[in-house]
């Protein structure tokens, strides 16, 4: 994904856009419902000190994530984007 | 859509096989039969279930009496009556329907903050999720690798102290040469960096991130 333009970074804390930029080059082998957990246990890091990520930021992540994926895992995850 | 290949929950009340039995004649009658031969079986099987309604017990053994709280029996019902379009859409609707209730508890765990930890759903009262462990190791991922990129310091209130043209986040400002700058995005970019690398443990993979931030924080 073609994160040079893309608007949600522009003023992101750089601890959040490094680990959007790190994901971004991670291909994973999770399914959605194993992928969710562990978004959740970065977003609650990123609480620790004081950063978390708003709903559209959650989205780019699940969005970089969801590149690799196939058509119906895609689907399931969109479905959980929906419910942010 | 139906799948017609399901049986009626109320054809569980019927005791008289002989209905299901001169249902299953119709396609052999003539013609000029069929119609009311029709309306006498369903006016016999009305009748009939509506003296089994009459009887509490013998509608709980029929399994006509479920848990609208339990998942599992309400998608089980519409997968009987071929409503969920086959057993692999009944499994992801149930994956779904547990990952929302994951979302459910993270939430009651006490996240306020908008974002990832707030599905905004209510209580639906569900049993557990069965989603197996994360099984989160630490994944002994060397350094970022990042040599001292010159980062200014950011205080956690989010104030980017070296971005030009600085709006809210929720302003898109398309100043382009503010990307080309981008130190972290002209690292990860590199051609070093252009290959995407597989990772199971997506948190492990990032660790390193968080115990830098720790270390300069």
């Amino acid at each position: 994904m073609n994160l040079q333009n893309d608007p949600r970074l522009k003023n992101m804390h750089p601890l959040k856009k490094q680990i959007l930029y790190r994901l971004s080059h991670t291909s994973t082998t999770s399914t959605p419902e194993e992928m969710l957990p562990q978004l959740m246990q970065i977003n609650s890091e990123l609480k620790k000190r004081d950063l978390s990520f708003s709903k559209a930021e959650s989205e780019l992540v699940i969005d970089i994530l969801a590149e690799g994926m196939s058509p119906q895992d895609r689907q399931r995850i969109n479905m959980i984007k929906g419910m942010l | 859509m139906f799948n017609g290949n399901f049986r009626h929950p109320l054809d569980n009340l019927i005791r008289d096989d002989r209905l299901f039995i001169m249902e299953a004649i119709i396609p052999f009658v003539d013609d000029s039969m069929k119609a009311p031969l029709a309306m006498y079986i369903k006016f016999m099987e009305l009748k009939a279930i509506l003296e089994a309604l009459r009887d509490p017990g013998y509608v709980n053994s029929c399994g006509l009496h479920k848990d609208i709280n339990n998942q599992d029996d309400i998608f089980s019902s519409l997968a009987n009556c071929g409503l969920m379009g086959g057993k692999e859409q009944l499994e992801n609707m149930k994956k779904a329907m547990n990952v929302m209730n994951m979302m459910n508890r993270m939430k009651q765990d006490g996240d306020t903050e908008p974002g990832m930890a707030d599905s905004g759903m209510s209580n639906s009262g569900i049993a557990g999720s069965g989603i197996a462990g994360s099984g989160m190791t630490d994944s002994g991922t060397a350094g970022s690798g990042i040599a001292d990129s010159g980062m200014p310091d950011f205080d956690t209130t989010g104030v980017h102290k070296t971005a030009p043209n600085r709006q809210s986040s929720f302003t898109p400002d398309y100043n382009y040469g503010y990307y080309d700058t981008d130190q972290l995005y002209q690292h990860y970019n590199a051609e070093s960096h252009t290959e995407k690398h597989q990772e199971k443990d997506l948190f492990g993979s990032i660790k390193d991130l968080f115990d830098e931030y720790d270390r300069n924080h």
